[in-house]
């Protein structure tokens, strides 16, 4: 394969959203970035389920989801079940890009990535996620770990390169005050500590960045900058316009500290552009978004504490945007056009292929050839994740280093055994708690993969522990997943009759009702959250699917379009707009919706199957065969695409052969879901729990 | 040398299901009083007594009953190890049991079975592993113990003869013991999930 640039640089802004970017470039206050989309493409990239850092950045280093890369949270159990610890490379299961370029005798810098600590001994250098922080929560010194840089000779350096929070001075944290400067005098206030503590911690990230970035022995630099997420988390209330609860003077203080920031990085953007050099490629993204808006989670009451602030149900990632930013430019990539549909899963792919590297069948994303400035032919190969002596992964750990959740296992199996108690100490209630996290998350991976099953059966063990009502609305979804409604309903009815408050329980058991055709019952249920929930966008989406069932199609129409002026970015009220507008002959506007829902999720098969049946529909028949085929490879067991593609074969193609091979693929398929669905209504028994591997 | 003239304790660890039950019956039949609280009894699993002590699990939190432990012998599991002091005000002399792994899963698979409990949740190579690996750091650790003795006893070579064995435990815990009643104190009908 040819390579297609001499180096890539991959920027991870986490958290960064257009919504806040669009008006600072218009603005000329972030004139590097706004160069960049110029020279470039852009455009939205979807995240994935669960929106939690640690697992997206490292689905975009390997192209993999987590189920299969391994990094499952932000904390693990020690080995010793003592406590937790950050999650480590020793944990992740899957090859990152670093380690397939190392085996393939290209040299990479990795600087601050999630789980990247200890620094794995590739070709090339590392400043682990461990790196920048030099002060810990009670502003005590952490001592450099050596095992957070690559090669050991830099250590030394890389401690110079740290940034301390306490050496900057109040001039130095003006331009993110610029309206009113904060009281320094307050012991309690610590928020513009904080934001000293973000700066350093960012400054240091771009030192050991520009530091790598300006030695010319690099193929791949990855750099990930955590401070824009950090700093929306702590001051996006601020963000004017500021919420209700905030006073007067805090939004003068602090009203401008996100944008700061932003600019902030403009400006060190601009310094890597600059010694990347124009031989290069760059690709800068965010994992998600921020809500900054009407859509900003309500505050329980105003507190510098995040769990009195957000209450006990609240919770941080109820802030992430679904739709991160995506930037590319420079050799390869075309000028000035916008990318659609980019998953955070492409971007991997996409780099081995600008590096004229194989790509794997075993990545779940695919490249971004339409980004591409002349068209490439692909080489693939089955996997990289074979071991190879160069690859750089950590080997010879001991076994529960490598995988602490198996060590907890055995910690459980000892205390079975009655010869150590688990319940005496908090530590070990920490790792209990990091376990039952990973397993939550484990569940939400599989499902947001379209693995119902594998999620079903984690779920099942997780309610055999604790008897929770998400954990009973989260296998309901599995079951509704599976087609398999009426199972979800006594759970659904057992929990809404016990908590008749929440209505995300009332919205899922209307839609296991709609599943059931029973759309009185439905419409009932979810009728009355059209005026509770009125300015929720999800509501409003389910109510109009309700009336889509019940053949209502212009309220249908407007509680989708309800949604969308509450969050244009709702994949399920564009989609299910486009169903509405087509059953109403408005053909065109029907496949503009379903299209601008692929754009916000690529990754969703049902916006492709109803796509292509837009796209039949006007006649359109290679349009609607690349969209029912394109679901059926997201969705190998669905029959719906086969039924579809063996009509338009039949019928409009003519093309016998090709229409008898989808017709028995549908029956097949159809078939086998048939008897799951018959054998799991005659034996519904807990399914065994899947292995940890 | 009585209780009172033996100045260290005796520690008697290693993995569950190692043999650690039978050496607590040999030194207690030499001569040696095990600290016990009689909580866990005989069963199945240990027809003979497991020589346990509850506080053992409460090292972490509470070391005081340490004392009582003095000229006497306590099972402590290979895990807490690390827990017990290492300033050198204590002299430990540690017998570490040793048993095929093969046979230490087998063994622990059959307990929990017989007690109606699940096994870990991985396979068991990977939890052999595991095993190795934390005996192999409680190791390390006693290597470090300023005022520790470590003898290492193998559980097949015990069983298979048990006689030259006891005379270097003897020998290990201060030359005072019954090595004889210590020998007559194995009994290799016990010997379960015997792997060649």
């Amino acid at each position: 394969m040819p390579r297609l640039t001499k180096r890539v640089l991959l920027i991870g802004w986490d958290a960064a959203d257009w919504n806040i970017i669009r008006p600072l470039m218009e603005e000329g206050k972030m004139p590097v970035l706004k160069r960049l989309v110029e020279f470039g493409v852009s455009g939205n990239v979807a995240t994935l389920a669960p929106v939690l850092s640690p697992i997206l950045w490292n689905s975009i280093a390997t192209g993999k989801r987590g189920y299969k890369h391994g990094i499952l949270g932000f904390v693990e159990p020690n080995p010793d079940g003592k406590g937790v610890r950050p999650v480590r490379s020793t944990t992740r299961k899957a090859k990152a890009l670093w380690n397939i370029l190392s085996q393939s005798g290209l040299r990479s810098g990795v600087v601050n990535w999630y789980a990247s600590h200890p620094a794995e001994p590739i070709a090339g250098s590392v400043f682990t996620n461990l790196f920048p922080t030099m002060l810990g929560a009670k502003a005590e010194r952490i001592p450099l770990d050596p095992q957070a840089v690559h090669p050991p000779e830099l250590l030394d350096l890389a401690r110079r390169l740290q940034v301390d929070p306490r050496t900057l001075t109040p001039l130095q944290l003006m331009p993110f005050f610029p309206n009113k400067p904060p009281d320094l005098s307050s012991e309690k206030d610590l928020r513009a500590a904080i934001v000293a503590k973000l700066m350093a911690e960012c400054a240091s990230t771009h030192n050991a960045a520009t530091f790598l970035a300006s030695r010319d022995d690099w193929d791949f630099l990855a750099v990930y900058y955590e401070t824009i997420d950090l700093a929306c988390h702590n001051f996006m209330e601020y963000h004017p316009p500021a919420m209700a609860h905030v006073s007067a003077n805090d939004a003068e203080v602090f009203g401008e500290v996100v944008r700061a920031f932003y600019e902030f990085h403009d400006m060190m953007l601009g310094r890597l552009l600059d010694l990347a050099g124009p031989e290069s490629t760059v690709i800068l993204l965010s994992d998600h978004g921020f809500y900054n808006d009407h859509l900003r989670p309500p505050v329980a009451q105003h507190s510098l504490d995040p769990k009195e602030k957000f209450g006990p149900t609240m919770n941080p990632v109820s802030w992430h945007r679904r739709q991160g930013i995506f930037v590319a430019a420079g050799n390869g990539i075309k000028r000035d056009e916008l990318a659609h549909g980019t998953s955070l899963l492409d971007i991997a792919p996409t780099i081995l292929a600008l590096l004229g590297l194989p790509v794997p069948d075993d990545m779940d994303g695919r490249v971004l050839t339409t980004i591409l400035k002349d068209p490439i032919e692909i080489e693939r190969i089955d996997s990289y994740e074979a071991p190879h002596p160069d690859d750089g992964m950590h080997r010879g750990v001991t076994a529960d280093e490598s995988d602490p959740y198996a060590a907890r296992q055995a910690l459980e199996q000892l205390a079975a055994l009655g010869y150590v108690d688990l319940d005496a100490n908090d530590p070990e209630k920490e790792a209990a708690t990091a376990l039952w996290e990973r397993d939550s998350n484990l569940a939400q991976v599989y499902f947001a993969a379209n693995m119902p099953e594998e999620a079903l059966a984690i779920l099942h063990a997780m309610l055999a522990q604790r008897e929770e009502p998400g954990i009973k609305i989260r296998i309901a979804l599995c079951f509704l997943a599976l087609g398999r409604a009426a199972e979800a309903d006594p759970l659904l009815r057992e929990v809404v009759e016990k908590f008749p408050s929440l209505p995300g329980a009332r919205l899922i058991f209307g839609r296991a009702l709609m599943a059931q055709q029973k759309l009185d019952e439905a419409f009932s249920m979810l009728e009355p959250l059209q005026h509770e929930e009125a300015n929720v966008p999800v509501f409003q989406a389910a109510l109009g699917l309700v009336y889509l069932r019940r053949g209502l199609l212009e309220e249908a129409e407007t509680a989708f379009r309800r949604a969308i002026e509450l969050d244009d970015d709702s994949v399920e009220a564009h989609d299910g707009l486009g169903i509405a507008l087509r059953r109403q002959g408005r053909f065109e506007d029907s496949i503009y919706e379903h299209m601008r829902a692929a754009t916000l999720q690529h990754l969703r098969p049902q916006t492709h199957v109803n796509l292509g049946i837009a796209l039949a529909n006007s006649r359109r028949d290679d349009w609607a065969i690349r969209a029912f085929s394109l679901a059926a490879e997201m969705a190998p067991n669905e029959p719906l695409p086969h039924r579809w593609l063996a009509m338009i074969y039949r019928r409009n193609k003519k093309d016998v052969e090709k229409a008898r091979e989808h017709r028995q693929k549908f029956v097949e398929l159809a078939r086998r879901r048939k008897e799951k669905k018959e054998a799991a209504a005659a034996n519904p028994a807990t399914p065994p729990v899947p292995g940890n591997g | 040398m009585s209780e009172a003239a033996r100045n260290f304790i005796t520690v008697v660890s290693g993995l569950p299901r190692s043999g650690t039950s039978l050496m607590m019956q040999m030194l207690a039949a030499g001569g040696i009083p095990p600290l016990t609280d009689q909580q866990r009894t005989a069963d199945e699993s240990n027809p003979r007594g497991y020589f346990e002590f509850e506080a053992v699990k409460q090292l972490r939190k509470d070391r005081s009953w340490l004392a009582e432990a003095q000229g006497k012998a306590v099972k402590i599991i290979h895990l807490l190890l690390p827990e017990l002091p290492n300033d050198g005000a204590m002299e430990f002399r540690v017998i570490l049991m040793e048993r095929a792994i093969g046979e230490v899963l087998a063994s622990q698979r059959r307990m929990l079975a017989r007690g109606g409990k699940a096994s870990a949740a991985i396979p068991e190579e990977q939890l052999g592993k595991i095993y190795l690996g934390q005996l192999q750091q409680a190791e390390r650790w006693l290597a470090s113990l300023p005022n520790g003795r470590v003898l290492k006893v193998e559980h097949r070579a015990l069983l298979a003869d048990p006689t030259p064995l006891a005379l270097q435990l003897n020998d290990f815990l201060g030359g005072d013991l019954d090595p004889g009643a210590m020998a007559a104190a194995v009994d290799p009908s016990l010997y379960r999930e015997r792997q060649s």
